[in-house]
């Protein structure tokens, strides 16, 4: 498989004003503003092949979306080189427009006054798009995406959700090779998130459409991707397969036990007791100092066991782990 | 074809631009109520200071200048949301040009609101006045040359909408730049009514060209004047995109997305 998507040693740094405090300084900050530099995004470099899914996670202020603007040929690099399908996306940004697909969650790429269906009419003139294919490509679309019902109804009269399956198949209308995806569930609810996470999913593995997720929702991550790039402080941490995600950076297991007895009281370096309810004691293990199956096997001694449960703790956990403590890597 | 979608962008305002009647009632009382006062102030003071336009032909060219300016979009304020609410982002990806995309829009809702409006244009100075222009062919002169002096109006609000770019609020310098079409370009007096110094100035820029030019060459209707509005509407038409295409591409270098 080719590289989609190149990065090497990209930078973007920002002027921002500083204000000086006190009421004093209000006239100085208006007269003579004071900017200081912010580097946004800090060399930061990685490779993308065709057909990938990746999440490109961070907590606020990481840089995420200013890489995903730099790739989608919406903002200058300070620094660096990228290529995204053999382009440079600042220089040949109108050329790259035609081969690739966005969604910024937050923000809107339909007509708000008109309806969907003619937000894809006009977007099948802006890319030039033959009329019968166009009129395939948006039957088939409307047809996975269910909107038969809302395709001619204002889109202010949408909601978030119906919008959200609008904005994608806007993006997708043109058979984009690469789908840069900004918080494409924020706002929604649980039932629509599953549905967007399916449907991009599924259109990812059926076109090969390459996928570049970035997300404040571990759900998104775990359900669309295979891949993940955690970057912070506009620096890149760690970048390899989800799956090896969990199994690096997992320090803690979680142990339910269900228990004939009323209460169990374990006394174990490493195991801390989380939560309790009669004939149900929740236990958190440091991986560190203590090793699973002896406290499988304590549990069993102090206690007559109806069921045991050994789980991972949540993906958001894991993510807010190596955010605290700056893991880094390729896994 | 590449123009065929900025066709299609002038369809899409213009049948959006159609579809706000509320606004367009609002532009039409408007327009009588300024015709009927002017009307009333012009029939009093007669020929006497009117210059080279009669009375009635001073109605009329306030009729003209008028429908140019409440025919023409506020763009500016489209650029400013698009820049606030951090939409630009999706503008600047698609394989259109910015600027062509809103002089299509623009020039959409343009024909929309003259479309309307010709008809007061026409029907509100014949009321108060009584009668036609001296030259009842001015009435089919001034649509083309409308057009054209729209079209250099909305490249004017393009450059004010981009200063957003840096001013993120764009309102002041379409305030002054408002108030100097109004002065400079003559909207309420024909040019040859101000001083000579105050001519000579206003000739420097394009507004005459937006406002008084296609007026007066439509209401005087000779032949040498007509052409020479034509020419100074090519010659600001060409120097106002020139400029807009600059300064978008001063923009696109200092672009920074609102909203991350």
């Amino acid at each position: 498989m080719s590289n989609v998507i190149s990065v090497k040693e990209l930078s973007k740094t920002y002027q921002r004003p500083l204000k000086l405090p006190g009421k004093q300084s209000y006239l100085k900050n208006w007269l003579h503003p004071v900017t200081e530099e912010f580097c946004a995004v800090k060399n930061i470099a990685f490779e993308v092949q065709e057909g990938e899914r990746i999440a490109f996670i961070g907590p606020n202020g990481a840089g995420k979306s200013t890489t995903i603007k730099m790739l989608s040929g919406i903002l200058y690099p300070t620094g660096g080189e990228a290529s995204v399908l053999g382009l440079t996306p600042w220089k040949d940004r109108q050329k790259l427009g035609r081969s690739i697909g966005c969604v910024f969650g937050q923000k809107s790429q339909l007509w708000y006054h008109l309806p969907a269906g003619d937000t894809f009419n006009l977007l099948s003139y802006v890319y030039d798009l033959d009329r019968k294919e166009y009129q395939k490509r948006r039957d088939e679309l409307v047809e996975i995406f269910s909107l038969k019902d809302i395709l001619n109804q204002t889109v202010r009269k949408l909601s978030l959700g119906q919008r959200m399956r609008c904005e994608l198949v806007a993006s997708l209308l043109h058979r984009p090779k690469i789908l840069f995806l900004d918080e494409p569930t924020i706002g929604l609810d649980v039932t629509a998130k599953a549905i967007i996470r399916d449907l991009i999913k599924e259109r990812s593995t059926l076109e090969k459409t390459t996928i570049f997720l970035t997300s404040h929702d571990t759900g998104d991550m775990e359900r669309v991707c295979d891949r993940v790039i955690v970057i912070n402080h506009g620096e890149v941490l760690i970048d390899g397969n989800i799956g090896r995600l969990r199994k690096n950076f997992i320090k803690k297991k979680v142990v339910t036990l269900i228990t004939k007895e009323e209460k169990v009281v374990m006394n174990m370096p490493g195991v801390v007791q989380i939560q309790w309810e009669p004939h149900r004691t929740v236990y958190e293990v440091d991986l560190n100092l203590q090793a699973v199956d002896l406290v499988i096997s304590e549990s069993l001694k102090i206690s007559s066991l109806r069921d045991i449960t050994v789980e991972d703790p949540p993906m958001e956990e894991i993510v807010r782990g190596i955010y605290k403590g700056d893991a880094r890597g390729d896994l | 074809m590449a123009t065929y979608k900025y066709l299609k962008f002038f369809q899409v305002a213009f049948k959006q631009s159609m579809s706000y009647r509320g606004a367009t009632y609002g532009r039409f009382v408007f327009y009588g109520v300024i015709l009927f006062i002017f009307s009333r102030l012009w029939l009093v003071v007669g020929n006497k200071i009117t210059g080279e336009l009669s009375a009635t032909d001073m109605v009329w060219y306030l009729s003209f200048t008028e429908l140019i300016v409440l025919s023409t979009p506020l763009l500016h304020m489209d650029i400013e949301e698009d820049i606030r609410s951090g939409n630009i982002a999706y503008l600047f990806i698609r394989p259109t040009n910015y600027i062509f995309k809103l002089f299509s829009e623009g020039m959409g809702q343009f024909c929309a609101r003259m479309l309307v409006l010709l008809l007061a244009g026409f029907l509100f100075p014949l009321l108060f006045t009584g009668k036609l222009p001296s030259h009842p062919l001015a009435l089919a002169v001034f649509p083309p040359l409308a057009l054209m002096a729209g079209g250099l109006y909305i490249l004017i609000q393009i450059c004010v909408g981009l200063s957003a770019f840096w001013l993120q609020d764009s309102s002041p310098v379409q305030w002054v730049t408002q108030k100097f079409l109004f002065i400079l370009g003559g909207m309420i007096l024909p040019l040859s009514m101000y001083p000579m110094w105050a001519q000579k100035l206003a000739n420097l820029t394009p507004f005459p060209a937006m406002l008084a030019l296609p007026a007066t060459g439509a209401l005087l209707l000779d032949g040498s004047l007509l052409l020479n509005v034509v020419g100074k509407l090519i010659l600001w038409f060409v120097l106002l995109s020139l400029l807009a295409l600059g300064i978008f591409r001063q923009c696109e270098k200092n672009l920074s997305i609102n909203g991350g």
